[in-house]
């Protein structure tokens, strides 16, 4: 008898259980992820898009920081480590580093300029005033003391 | 591909032209040469080059390149022994500067201005390349605002002034033309000034100076002190919201003579036979009278929030009488022994621009000097 009982009860919760559990919850996406669905691929055939992009990134990351169980100070601390990466971002000489960067190496690729074209200097330099003299060569190392 | 031939060949090529002439606009009339003929092998000059960049330059732009060729020369002679005494000297004992030891400096600073379109950044540019060119394994650097400006320098050395056999430019991040003798031209930012200190240079040039901090242009400066070098500061007239006032301070103490080593060209827009004064004339009319003065014809006023707005000090100060001040015994003559006075201040109520308020000193009368009444202002 005990055992018929034992035999039910286990069949009872073999096939009672899966009811008892709440539906599985959707796995959280990582942090790429979410940045990736809200912003969309990195751009990377322009640099002045992809640091905009970067800082739209941060501002991600900062919500979740916001919205994170951090004490407060831990959340200030990582909230001013983001806003000194988000101002690095907008400093104008690394933006235009950037742009220059992409721009160098189009211009690698095109055909290069002439550039200036000598002229003959046959004519001589003896002036009316005198001799206008050629200046080269290295200065003499003299110590100055 | 083409042009990594074109550089295979131009290295194959034992001697090159690298040489620069400089003669007079419409005459020709030859001013300065440097370099040479340069020979790869034996890395040294071996004589004249057949072949220059000829650049025809007028009026002022004579007078700079006259100012660094004399320069140059001093350079290569080495400073006198005597004169190196007298400066330490100076330093230790902690002596003012008169005007017989600022022409024993020679030249530490060489300040280009006028107005656009005169022709200061190519010329700039072209003494900065010269003394790379003349000098093998020299470092120059222009030096700009933000690194946007680097453009324009850009343009005018690989343009204007350098063929292309003359160097490798390898642009961001170095931006830097290096030369086939081992000489470098730096293009850099003075947006941050720290970024300055670091590196030494013969000569240093800046361009736009209007627009960089005082702080930069030290800190460049000081780059130039072991090579015996100077520095080149090219600007028009700072206006208001410009950064670098201190050109226009600098340029009026030179002017007043009152900053030794240091030599002020004004390059006149109107004698640059590039620039079409049909052009500028235009321009008059969609401007302020200050503008006009300062940005087109060049000249160093005081900025334009200021009452009086045409003051030019190189032109209306002198330095005062040797009379003998008498304020004080001026006013209580006239005012009695009440207060203690110091000054004479006089106001000008106007409506417009502002009210004027000027601080003056009395003078003793040479006709009179006995008479406390009688004073000059």
């Amino acid at each position: 008898m005990a055992k018929r009982t034992s035999t039910r009860r286990s069949a009872a919760r073999r096939s009672r259980a899966p009811a008892k559990r709440s539906p599985p919850a959707p796995a959280k996406r990582s942090l790429r992820e979410r940045i990736q669905q809200q912003l969309g691929d990195t751009p990377i055939d322009d640099s002045l898009a992809a640091a905009t992009w970067m800082q739209r990134a941060l501002a991600v990351v900062a919500s979740d920081v916001v919205d994170s169980e951090l004490d407060d100070d831990k959340k200030r601390s990582e909230i001013l480590k983001i806003a000194d990466r988000m101002a690095k971002l907008r400093d104008i000489d690394r933006l235009h580093q950037a742009e220059q960067t992409l721009r160098g190496a189009r211009a690698q690729q095109e055909e290069a300029r002439p550039g200036p074209q000598m002229t003959d200097d046959a004519t001589s330099l003896d002036t009316a005033a005198g001799e206008v003299p050629t200046r080269r060569g290295r200065p003499p190392r003299r110590a100055l003391s | 591909m083409r042009s990594q031939l074109d550089a295979a060949v131009r290295h194959d090529e034992r001697y090159l032209d690298l040489q620069i002439k400089f003669v007079r606009y419409k005459s020709g009339t030859p001013i300065a040469r440097y370099g040479g003929r340069w020979d790869r092998r034996a890395k040294a000059f071996v004589g004249d080059a057949s072949r220059s960049m000829v650049f025809e330059i007028h009026g002022a732009q004579v007078e700079a390149i006259l100012l660094f060729d004399k320069w140059l020369d001093e350079h290569y002679r080495g400073p006198d022994p005597e004169v190196l005494a007298r400066v330490r000297e100076i330093i230790e004992q902690n002596l003012a500067f008169d005007a017989e030891l600022g022409a024993l400096l020679g030249m530490s600073e060489l300040f280009l201005t006028g107005g656009r379109r005169s022709g200061k950044t190519f010329l700039m540019e072209a003494i900065l390349c010269s003394y790379a060119v003349a000098v093998p394994g020299a470092i120059v650097w222009t030096v700009v605002p933000p690194e946007k400006f680097l453009e324009e320098p850009r343009k005018v050395i690989a343009d204007d002034i350098m063929p292309t056999a003359w160097y490798e430019y390898n642009g961001s991040p170095e931006f830097t033309f290096y030369l086939v003798n081992g000489s470098q031209h730096v293009l850099l930012s003075g947006h941050k000034p720290t970024s300055l200190k670091k590196g030494k240079a013969a000569l240093v040039g800046l361009n736009e100076a209007q627009q960089i901090r005082a702080e930069s242009y030290r800190n460049a400066r000081g780059a130039t002190v072991d090579a015996g070098g100077f520095s080149i500061v090219a600007a028009n007239p700072p206006v208001a919201g410009d950064i670098g006032t201190w050109v226009l301070e600098a340029a009026t103490q030179i002017e007043m003579n009152d900053r030794p080593a240091a030599e002020h060209v004004f390059v006149d827009p109107l004698l640059n036979p590039h620039a079409d004064p049909r052009k500028l004339l235009a321009l008059k009319s969609s401007m302020t009278l200050h503008d006009w003065e300062t940005q087109v014809r060049g000249r160093m006023l005081q900025l334009p929030d200021r009452v009086l707005y045409t003051w030019d000090r190189g032109v209306n100060e002198r330095p005062a009488p040797d009379f003998g001040r008498i304020t004080r015994e001026f006013l209580t003559a006239w005012e009695g022994d009440r207060a203690r006075w110091d000054k004479l201040i006089v106001i000008d109520v106007q409506r417009f621009p502002w009210v004027a308020v000027g601080i003056f000193d009395i003078y003793r009368d040479p006709r009179a000097p006995a008479d406390p009444k009688s004073g000059l202002l």
